[in-house]
């Protein structure tokens, strides 16, 4: 075995961390024989001792009223809820209505000239029309209260105007095509 | 007799639930650990005091989500504060070693042989300055393990790495600071005390 595989060893070896016993026979077998991983090891305790002077010259720190006070002004200060930025906010938008320009080319794509799908076929003609779930809708907590945002997404056959119902977290949720 | 001082999972749960007391008491209870991780990891006491208050700051809102059975308060606060030394590491790269912080008092001592002592706090500071020097992820395991003597477990834990790994950083990061240790140029003798080869027969 290279002195260089036995590093961690020795290192455990130096700090007094308990080896397994086979492996602790084996550090000790080859340190007997090899003068360089006894000097790093010796080195190595140096450093254990430096180590923990070091630990023992760090002055401890008493905490201060002031920053406690400041902390405390921040904790009365209104809670943000769930970390959730505007680019989060922006990226599942935008997730979302590539989700809707999906759909709709998949729509127009079976329904060629006139024919209505069966699938949601009112959906799209009445905005009264219940919204259908987004897939990845089913993974997110429970929709509490939230939003309707109408976009725009341009098609060769003329814009398509959808409905996105975004929830409470700025995530959507379901989905309605109106014209 | 007193009340039992809450345990720490506790208060991370008052917290959660807007106490401000108990979000006060667990700031006083862990904030000289914390901060002397912060003050090794980036070498300032005034840095790591700032450190330290942003971490708090994020305890605000990481307390809902903070989960007993899966970690220990101590290394949760410690993995909060050490995402925070990796920010403010990258905003401030370079910082002062010494503070003259009000509020830090030196420790009293009595100079027996001051020259002694002078030397003794010149190898401590050369040692300071070789472990901020090291790379981030060799300090974490050198600092974790080393000077707040965590278990290998724990610092894996703390920096979210399989044992192995902390292992293997500490190994390196120990080689690394003993080789600079003894390389200074023109700044005196190695701070290490001579080694003497015994070898066993």
């Amino acid at each position: 075995m290279t002195c260089r595989r036995l590093q961690a060893d020795l290192i455990d070896v130096a700090r007094g961390t308990a080896l397994d016993p086979a492996r602790g026979a084996l550090v000790e077998k080859h340190l007997r024989g090899c003068a360089m991983c006894a000097a790093f090891v010796e080195r190595q305790r140096a450093i254990s001792a430096a180590l923990h002077r070091l630990a023992g010259a760090q002055p401890v720190p008493v905490p201060d009223p002031g920053r406690l006070n400041r902390l405390l002004a921040a904790f009365d200060a209104p809670r943000r809820g769930p970390e959730r930025s505007m680019i989060t906010v922006g990226l599942s938008l935008a997730a979302s209505i590539v989700i809707v320009v999906s759909l709709s080319v998949a729509w127009r794509r079976v329904a060629p000239s006139g024919h209505q799908p069966n699938t949601m076929p009112s959906a799209t003609r009445s905005g009264d029309e219940p919204f259908v779930l987004l897939p990845s809708a089913s993974a997110l907590p429970r929709f509490e209260h939230g939003a309707v945002i109408r976009v725009e997404i341009p098609s060769p056959n003329g814009a398509i105007q959808a409905d996105v119902l975004v929830g409470q977290d700025g995530l959507a949720r379901a989905v309605r095509f109106v014209e | 007799m007193g009340e039992p001082d809450p345990a720490d999972d506790v208060l991370i749960a008052r917290i959660a639930d807007g106490d401000r007391e108990a979000f006060a008491e667990l700031y006083r209870r862990h904030h000289p650990d914390i901060c002397r991780f912060a003050a090794h990891m980036c070498g300032s006491m005034s840095a790591a005091e700032d450190i330290v208050h942003e971490a708090f700051v994020a305890v605000i809102d990481s307390a809902c989500r903070y989960r007993p059975g899966r970690t220990d308060a101590r290394l949760w606060l410690l993995g909060i504060t050490r995402n925070h030394v990796r920010r403010a590491r990258a905003v401030r790269p370079t910082l002062s070693l010494h503070d003259a912080t009000p509020g830090h008092t030196p420790e009293l001592t009595v100079d027996v042989d001051p020259l002694a002592d002078l030397e003794r706090r010149r190898h401590i500071d050369a040692l300071r300055r070789a472990v901020v020097a090291l790379p981030v992820h060799y300090r974490e395991a050198v600092v974790l393990c080393d000077l707040h003597e965590l278990s290998y477990e724990d610092a894996a834990m703390t920096l979210g790495c399989p044992v192995g790994t902390v292992r293997s950083r500490l190994s390196r990061g120990r080689a690394l600071l003993a080789r600079r240790l003894c390389e200074r140029p023109a700044e005196g003798p190695c701070p290490m005390p001579p080694v003497s080869l015994s070898r066993t027969t």
